[in-house]
C-alpha cells in the first residue's frame, strides 16, 4: 500500500517557497534551512534533532527476571526453583526512594557480587542483579521501563511476533517496518545520504519497505572501496573516477534520476566514514568515572578483552567483567549504532542482542540470561555516556534508547530450568528526555505496580497468570509506547502516527487513552506519560 | 521532425534539430546555442540511445544546410571556432542505434540475465525477433549444462576443461572426507583435449605415487589400486580422511613443463567411490584453470543438496542456459509464489532432530517446485492455472502460509494466511475484487491441505496414507524414522465440511470494460464430505485462474518484469485516456482470454514482447537490476566460454554478496510479497557500496588480496579482449574502451558513452596512483601492468550507474 506523503528533493523546496518562519528548528545540520521551514509547516519530524537507537531483543527476555515483581508472592521458588533471583534478607522492598547501586564491597570482588534482586524504590520491583548499571541511569530519572507490554491475540511463534513488533501491525501480514514508515513519513528518505540504519547481518523487517532502501551495514568498514586491482595505492584513482562518472549527463530513463542520487549518497557516505574510524583501533570512548574502585575508567564499547572492564584487574575471571565476552559482537554493532547516529544524519538507527530464547538452563543470578542482563545493562549506561561525553549530532537529551523483544516467558519455569513463549513482557526505554523517576513521574517503572490504574494483581490468580494460568497479562500495547515515541520524541504529527502505526487513532483499539481493547476486551493503560 | 530555437546575442541562431531513430518517437530534447568569443557552442541534446551527433550549418533557415565537419565534441558539448560575423543557422542531427541493436540490447537484459560478449554477437546476427522466437520455445533449445549432469551410478565418467596456468601447481583434493577414483589425467598445451604431449608426470597413474606427486597428511590413505581402473592397470585411489583446501590439504606437483599465463587443457576420467557425491577439486593455484566434477546436480537429484546447494544450482543455471527466458520465468514464479525454507525447517525441526536431515527435506521442497514449473512452461500450452495449482499443492507452500495445520471442523477456526495470501498476493492482487469476508469463507476451503510422509511412489496421491515402512535399524516406528517422501496429503477431518459462498452476488466492476464488466464471480462450494472435500480447493483455484483481476494483476507483474515498474493493477479500461502501459495490460489479458485453455502463459508473452513499448524506448534500460540479476549479469558480462571460459562463477558464490546487497536470500524470503521488481526497494548508500565492491572484487586478479566479497567468482578481461580484438589493438585505448563499453552498455549508444570513452583512456593511461602519465600502448599486453589496468577500468565501468540498469 502506498499511503505515504513521499517528499521529493523538489517538492520539499516548493514547499519551503511557500512556507514563512521557522528557523529556530534544531540541527540537523546537512539540511538547508529551507527544507526545515518546509517541514515544520506540518511536523518536526525529520527536522527536530531528535533521534532514536534500537535494540532488539531476539528470541523473548524473560522480563520477569529482568524487572522482577519482588512484593508479588507468585514469583517464587515453587514457580521457579532454578532461576529464582532471591531477596536480599537484610533489604526492605519496600521502602520508597531512588534504585540500590550495589558497588563491589573490595577491590577484588565479582562485578556482580551482589547476589539478589536489586531493590528499585518504587515499594514492590527489583532489578536482576547483572542489571546494576541501569541504577545510575534510573536514579537520574533517564530511564522508564515499561511492564506487561503486549498487544491482542498474541502470537507466540518467534517468527510471527517479531514481525509484528517489527511491524507495529500485530496479526497483519503486511511487512513493512515501523520505522520505515516513520523515516518515509519524515520525507528525508529520498533526500539524505543516511537516515535509517540498522548494524547487523542484514537490514531487520523494522527498517524495510519497498518504496526506499535503508542501509545495513554488516560491518561499516565495509564503507571502503577497493580501489584498483592489484594496487593498494589504487585507491584514490578508483574513487576519483567513480565520483567523476556519477556527474556524467545521460538521456533520461526511469531510475537515473535515483541512481545518480543515490551514488551521489554513496559518495558523501563514503566521505563521512572516512573522517570516522569504526575500527579497533577507534574504540577509545571511556567511562567519565571509575567504577566498582577500580582505577581507570572502562571502555563504554567492550570489544576486546582489554577494553572489557574489569578484565585488567581479573583476566582470568569472567564473572568479573563488566560484561561477558561473548557479547563483544554486539557491543561493536553497538558502537557502529551509536556513531553512526552521532555522526551523521541518520535519525534512527539500532541493532540487536540475540540469545534469549532461554529453553533450558536459563540461569538465575548467573548463568545466560544474566550475562544477557549484563548486555542490556551496561549498554544503556554506556549509550547515556557516551553521548553525553562525546557527543556531536546529537546529545543525550536528543536521543532514546528503546529496546523490543518478541514476547515475554513462562511464569513457571519448565522441566529443563528454562522457560517457554509466552505473553507480556518489559521495555526499556532510556534518554535525557525520559519522564522517569524522580524526573516528572514518581518512579521510573512503569505498569509494574499494585497501585498501577491497572493494577499489578499479586499472587497465585494474579497478573502473572492472567493468561492461560502461566502467562503475564498485558496492561499495555507495544503501539502505545511506540507512538507515544515517535510523536512525543520524533515529532511526528498525530495524523502521521496514525500512517506509521495503522489503526492507532481508531477509538476501539484504546490505544491513544487506554480503556477495553476493542481487539480483545483486555484492558489496556493507552499512552504513558514516558517522555 | 525539427524545432527551431532562437538564441539572443550579438548575432542571431536559429537551431533546427532533427532525429533519425531506429525506435518510435520521443519528445524531441531542448538543446542551447552560445557564442563567445569567437566559438559557437551547441549543447547537444541528451537522446535515447544516440549512438551519433551531426551538426549542419547553413545561411538561411530555410537551407541548404551543410555539415559541419571541423567542430570538436567533448561530452555533450559542440564547439566550432568561426571566423567572421555573420549569422547563422544551425541543425542537428542525431542518429540513434538501429531497431534491431536497440532490441538486441533490450531482449539480452530482460528476456535474459544481460548479454554475454557472445550471445551479443549472436543475437545482432540472427536478429532479435529470431531470439525473442526461440526464447519463447525453450524445449526447442539442446542444451547439455556441464554442471547439471547428475551422476546416478558409480561409473566411469570422462571430463574436459581448458584455462590459463596461473602457476606450475597442480592440486588435487576432496573438500570433503570421502573417495573418488581418477585415470589417465593428461594435461596439454593449447585448447584440444589430448592432443600434445602430457606434461603430467604419472597422470596414467601406472606407477607408484612418488615425486612429483606429493601426498598431504589428510590425503595419506590414497594408492594407485588395480580395483578399479579405466585402462591400464592402476588408477588413483584418492582418499580424504578430512577436506581440502589448498597445496598442503593435497595430492599435488609442481608441473615443469608449464608456461603462466598460457593455456592448458585438462582431460579425465573419474569415478564416484563410496558415494556418488564427490567433493573432488582439481586445479592450478589461483584457480587458472580449475574443476569440480558435478556434484550439485547429483546431491539435488539424490535429495541429499542442501540450501546452498540449490542456490548454486540456480544461479549457475541463470549464468550459463541457453534457456535464459525460461530461467527468468522461474525465478519470477519462485518469487511470485514464495516459500521460505526457514518455514519448513521450523515445521520439520519439530519431527527430526537430524538438522542436516531438516536442511535437506527444506531443500528438495523449494527444488521440487522449480522442477513442477520448469516441466509445466517446457509445455507450449502451460497455462497461468497450471503454475498456480503446483505452487498450491507444494508442501513448501502448504508450510509457508500454515494450511498445514489448519482446521475447520467443528468449532475450529480456519487459518486465513493462505487464503489472504491467495488472493492479495497470487492472483487477484490487493484489494482488487474481494472482501475481507471472502478471505474468511475462502480460508475455510483450505482446511484439510496438510503434508505428511507417504510411500515414495504415493507422492501424486493426497489421500495416501503414511509411509508404515520403517528406515532399516531404527529404534522405533515412530514418525521421524519413517522412509518416504514429503508430500502434500489430504487430511479429511480437518476440513469443512459446509457449504460456502465466496464472492457473494459480485460482478465484475464497469472499469474492466468489456467482455468482463458486469459479469458474476460468485462460487458457490456445496457441502462436502470425506475425500470430496478436496475438489474445494481445486475449484477455487480453477475459479480464481482466469478471473478478469488475476488476467490484470498478473498481466501487471509480468509487464513490471519485462518493460518497466510503473504498472500498477486497477486501471479504468474503458478510460479513453487510459495510459500506454494501461493498453499494454489490456491487450495482455485479451490474449489471456484468447486462448483455449485460458491464460496460456506464451501468447502473453509474445503480446508483452511484440508491443512498441517494450520494443523502444519504453523498456530499455528503464529497470534496476536486482542482487540477483546484479551478480549474474556481471559474470555474464565477461563470461565468452569456448574454448575457455574468461569468466568463472561456481555458484555457491553469490550468497553472500546477494545478502549483502539487500538480504536477498534465495528461496527463504521471509515475507510472502516476494522481493521488490522495483528500484527502490533495492538501491541505497549501503547496497552501492556493497554492489560497487563486488564487481571490483571480482575484478582482482586470482591470488590477489582483496577479492573475498567475490569468493571463487573471477574473471579475465584480457583474455576475452584478447579473444575479440584484432592484435594490432591490444595496445590501443580508445579500441579497448570501446569494446568493453559496446559489450556492457549495448543499448545506450556511442554518442551518450562519449564522457565514458574518454574517462575509460584517461584511466588507461594513467598509472596506478591516479597522477602520473603512464600510456597503454607502452605496456606490454602480456605484463601485470597491462593486466591491472585493463582489470582496473573493466571494474570502473561495472561499478558505474548505467551496470546498475537492465
Amino acid at each position: 500500500m502506498k499511503h505515504f506523503h513521499l517528499v521529493t528533493r523538489r517538492q520539499f523546496l516548493d514547499r519551503a517557497m511557500k512556507t514563512g518562519a521557522a528557523a529556530a528548528l534544531a540541527s540537523l545540520t546537512n539540511i538547508p534551512l529551507v527544507m526545515k521551514q518546509a517541514l515544520a509547516a506540518e511536523s518536526s519530524l525529520g527536522t527536530n534533532g531528535k533521534k532514536l537507537l534500537f535494540i532488539f531483543l531476539r528470541g523473548a527476555n524473560d522480563g520477569l527476571n529482568s524487572v522482577i515483581p519482588i512484593g508479588d508472592d507468585g514469583y517464587s521458588l515453587e514457580h521457579r526453583p532454578d532461576i529464582l533471583i532471591p531477596r536480599d534478607p537484610g533489604t526492605d522492598y519496600t521502602i520508597l526512594g531512588g534504585c540500590d547501586y550495589p558497588s563491589v564491597a573490595t577491590p577484588d570482588a565479582p562485578t556482580f557480587g551482589y547476589a539478589s534482586a536489586i531493590r528499585l524504590g518504587n515499594g514492590f520491583s527489583a532489578l536482576h542483579p547483572s542489571l546494576k548499571f541501569l541504577a545510575p541511569v534510573y536514579n537520574a530519572g533517564d530511564l522508564a521501563m515499561i511492564h506487561r507490554v503486549g498487544y491482542p491475540k498474541q502470537s507466540r511463534s518467534h517468527f510471527d511476533s517479531q514481525v509484528y513488533w517489527e511491524t507495529g501491525h500485530p496479526n497483519n501480514p503486511s511487512k513493512e517496518g515501523i520505522f520505515y514508515r516513520t523515516i518515509m513519513e519524515s520525507g528525508l528518505a529520498h533526500t539524505l545520504p543516511l537516515t535509517g540504519v540498522s548494524i547487523q547481518s542484514s537490514l531487520p523487517v523494522i527498517l524495510r519497505g519497498s518504496d526506499a532502501a535503508m542501509t545495513n551495514l554488516k560491518d561499516p568498514n565495509r564503507y571502503d572501496l577497493l580501489g584498483i586491482p592489484n594496487n593498494t595505492n589504487g585507491n584514490s584513482k578508483a574513487d576519483f573516477h567513480l565520483r567523476n562518472a556519477n556527474e556524467f549527463p545521460f538521456p533520461s530513463r526511469l531510475n537515473r534520476d535515483l541512481l545518480k542520487l543515490q551514488y551521489n549518497n554513496l559518495s558523501q557516505t563514503l566521505s563521512i566514514f572516512d573522517a570516522m574510524d569504526f575500527s579497533e583501533t577507534g574504540n577509545i570512548f571511556t567511562d567519565d568515572v571509575n567504577t566498582d574502585g577500580d582505577t581507570v575508567p572502562y571502555h563504554l564499547f567492550p570489544t576486546t578483552n582489554s577494553k572489557n572492564g574489569g578484565y585488567q584487574a581479573h583476566n582470568n575471571d569472567p564473572l568479573k567483567y563488566v560484561v561477558n565476552p561473548n557479547s563483544y559482537s554486539f557491543f561493536r554493532d553497538l558502537k557502529a549504532a551509536a556513531m553512526v547516529l552521532n555522526n551523521t544524519d541518520a535519525m534512527i538507527a539500532g541493532t540487536r542482542l540475540d540469545g534469549f530464547d532461554t529453553h533450558s538452563n536459563q540461569g538465575g543470578v548467573t548463568g545466560a540470561h544474566a550475562n544477557l542482563q549484563r548486555s542490556i545493562g551496561w549498554a544503556i549506561y554506556a549509550l547515556r555516556k557516551y553521548f553525553t561525553k562525546y557527543a556531536q549530532r546529537v546529545n543525550w537529551n536528543n536521543l532514546v534508547v528503546v529496546t523490543l523483544s518478541e514476547f515475554g516467558r513462562t511464569t513457571i519455569q519448565n522441566s529443563d530450568a528454562g522457560t517457554d513463549h509466552a505473553e507480556a513482557n518489559v521495555m526499556f526505554v532510556a534518554g535525557g528526555g525520559v519522564k522517569g523517576y524522580n524526573k516528572g513521574n514518581p518512579s521510573g517503572v512503569f505498569a509494574g505496580h499494585p497501585n498501577d490504574s491497572i493494577p499489578w494483581v499479586t499472587g497465585r490468580t494474579g497478573s502473572m497468570f492472567g493468561v492461560s494460568t502461566r502467562y503475564l497479562k498485558r496492561s499495555v500495547d507495544y503501539r502505545s509506547v511506540l507512538g507515544k515515541l515517535i510523536r512525543d520524541h520524533l515529532g511526528a504529527s498525530q495524523e502521521q502516527l496514525n500512517r506509521i502505526i495503522p489503526g492507532y487513532a481508531t477509538a476501539s483499539k484504546r490505544l491513544l487513552s487506554g480503556g477495553v481493547s476493542g481487539e480483545d476486551g483486555t484492558q489496556i493503560t493507552g499512552e504513558l506519560p514516558i517522555v | 521532425m525539427s524545432s527551431l530555437k532562437q538564441l539572443f546575442g550579438i548575432s542571431v541562431f536559429a537551431v533546427a534539430l532533427a532525429v533519425h531513430s531506429g525506435s518510435q518517437a520521443q519528445p524531441l530534447p531542448d538543446i542551447g546555442i552560445t557564442r563567445t568569443n569567437g566559438n559557437a557552442s551547441i549543447r547537444l541534446p541528451l537522446y535515447p540511445a544516440a549512438e551519433q551527433f551531426r551538426v549542419f550549418k547553413s545561411q538561411n533557415l530555410e537551407g541548404p544546410y551543410e555539415e559541419v565537419l571541423t567542430g570538436n565534441i567533448t561530452g555533450f558539448n559542440w564547439q566550432e571556432i568561426i571566423s567572421g560575423q555573420s549569422n547563422a543557422f544551425f541543425k542537428v542531427e542525431i542518429n540513434t542505434l538501429s531497431s534491431n541493436d536497440l532490441l538486441s540490447a533490450t531482449v539480452l537484459n530482460r528476456l535474459a540475465y544481460g548479454p554475454t560478449p557472445d550471445e551479443l554477437e549472436r543475437v545482432r546476427a540472427m536478429g532479435a525477433e529470431a531470439y525473442i522466437a526461440e526464447q519463447l520455445a525453450p524445449e526447442n533449445i539442446q542444451e547439455t549444462l556441464d554442471f547439471d549432469q547428475p551422476v546416478t551410478a558409480a561409473e566411469w565418467r570422462y571430463v574436459t576443461i581448458t584455462g590459463t596456468a596461473t602457476s606450475r601447481d597442480f592440486y588435487i583434493y576432496l573438500t570433503q572426507p570421502g573417495d573418488v577414483y581418477l585415470d589417465d589425467m593428461k594435461l596439454v598445451a593449447g585448447i584440444v583435449p589430448e592432443v600434445g604431449a602430457n606434461l603430467l608426470v604419472n597422470g596414467d597413474f601406472e606407477s607408484a605415487l612418488t615425486p612429483p606427486w606429493t601426498v598431504s597428511a589428510n590425503h595419506a590413505a590414497t594408492v594407485i589400486t588395480s580395483a578399479q581402473v579405466h585402462s591400464g592397470s592402476g588408477a588413483l585411489h584418492l582418499i580424504a580422511d578430512d577436506g581440502g583446501t589448498s597445496k598442503s590439504s593435497s595430492v599435488w606437483q609442481t608441473i615443469s613443463n608449464v608456461t603462466v599465463g598460457q593455456t592448458y587443457t585438462l582431460s579425465y576420467w573419474f569415478r564416484p567411490g563410496t558415494n556418488l557425491i564427490t567433493s573432488l577439486t582439481i586445479r592450478f593455484s589461483n584457480d587458472g584453470l580449475r574443476h569440480n566434477p558435478d556434484s550439485i546436480a547429483t546431491k539435488l537429484a539424490s535429495g541429499l543438496a542442501d540450501l546452498d546447494d540449490l542456490r548454486a544450482w540456480h544461479v549457475l543455471r541463470a549464468i550459463k542456459s541457453k534457456r535464459q527466458l525460461l530461467e527468468i520465468l522461474l525465478q519470477f514464479l519462485e518469487n511470485h509464489f514464495v516459500t521460505q525454507a526457514s518455514k519448513s525447517k521450523e515445521y520439520f525441526d519439530g519431527i527430526y532432530s537430524d538438522d542436516i536431515l531438516i536442511e535437506g527435506l527444506a531443500t528438495e521442497m523449494e527444488y521440487r517446485e522449480n522442477k513442477n514449473w520448469r516441466a509445466a512452461l517446457l509445455r507450449p500450452d502451460c497455462s497461468f492455472h497450471d503454475l498456480l495449482k503446483i505452487s498450491a499443492e507444494s508442501p513448501a507452500m502448504i508450510i509457508y502460509l500454515d494450511t498445514v495445520g489448519s482446521k475447520g471442523n467443528g468449532k475450529n477456526v480456519a487459518n486465513e494466511n493462505y487464503a489472504r495470501e491467495l488472493l492479495e498476493l497470487f492472483t487477484f492482487g490487493v484489494d482488487n475484487g474481494y472482501q475481507q469476508n471472502d478471505i474468511t469463507v475462502l480460508s475455510r476451503a483450505w482446511t484439510g491441505w496438510s503434508v505428511n510422509i507417504v510411500d515414495s511412489n504415493q507422492f501424486h496421491n493426497p489421500f495416501a496414507p503414511r509411509s508404515v515402512t520403517v528406515i532399516p535399524g531404527s529404534p522405533t516406528n515412530t514418525m521421524q524414522y519413517l522412509q518416504g517422501i514429503w508430500a502434500f496429503n489430504y487430511k479429511t477431518g480437518n476440513h469443512n465440511t459446509n457449504s460456502k459462498t465466496i464472492f457473494p452476488g459480485a460482478t465484475v466492476p464497469a472499469r474492466f470494460g468489456p467482455p468482463y464488466a458486469g459479469r458474476n464471480y460468485q462460487l458457490v462450494l456445496p457441502q462436502r464430505n470425506g475425500t470430496n472435500g478436496i475438489k474445494d480447493g481445486y475449484e477455487v483455484l480453477a475459479h480464481l485462474a482466469d478471473q478478469p483481476f488475476t488476467q490484470e494483476y498478473i498481466s501487471v507483474k509480468l509487464c513490471q518484469l519485462f518493460v518497466h515498474e510503473h504498472f500498477e493493477h486497477g486501471y479504468d479500461f474503458t478510460d479513453p485516456n487510459l495510459s500506454e502501459e494501461g493498453k499494454l495490460v489490456r491487450a495482455c489479458m485479451a490474449t489471456w482470454e484468447s486462448t483455449t485453455p485460458k491464460g496460456q502463459i506464451r501468447p502473453i508473452l509474445q503480446t508483452i514482447f511484440n508491443s512498441e513499448m517494450f520494443r523502444g524506448l519504453g523498456s530499455a534500460s528503464h529497470k534496476v537490476k536486482t542482487p540477483l540479476e546484479f551478480t549474474v549479469s556481471a559474470v555474464r558480462a565477461l563470461w565468452s566460454p569456448t574454448p575457455f571460459p574468461t569468466a568463472y562463477s561456481d555458484g555457491y558464490s553469490h550468497k553472500n554478496p546477494l545478502d549483502l546487497m539487500g538480504a536477498m536470500k534465495l528461496f527463504d524470503r521471509a515475507e510472502p510479497d516476494g522481493y521488490p521488481e522495483s528500484a527502490p526497494g533495492w538501491i541505497s548508500a549501503g547496497t552501492l557500496a556493497e554492489r560497487v565492491r563486488f564487481v571490483q572484487a571480482m575484478l582482482i586478479a586470482p591470488g590477489q588480496s582483496g577479492r573475498g566479497d567475490a569468493g571463487q567468482i573471477t574473471a579475465d578481461p584480457v583474455a576475452l579482449l584478447k579473444r575479440k580484438l584484432d592484435p594490432a589493438d591490444y595496445n590501443n585505448a580508445g579500441k579497448i574502451a570501446d569494446y568493453f563499453l559496446s559489450i556492457l552498455f549495448p543499448g545506450e549508444g556511442k554518442a551518450n558513452l562519449k564522457l565514458y570513452h574518454e574517462a575509460c583512456v584517461s584511466f588507461l593511461n594513467t598509472g596506478d596512483n591516479g597522477i602520473v602519465s603512464s600510456p597503454i600502448s607502452l605496456l606490454a599486453h602480456t605484463s601485470i601492468p597491462y593486466d591491472t589496468r585493463v582489470r582496473g577500468m573493466v571494474a570502473m565501468l561495472m561499478s558505474s550507474q548505467r551496470f546498475q540498469e537492465q
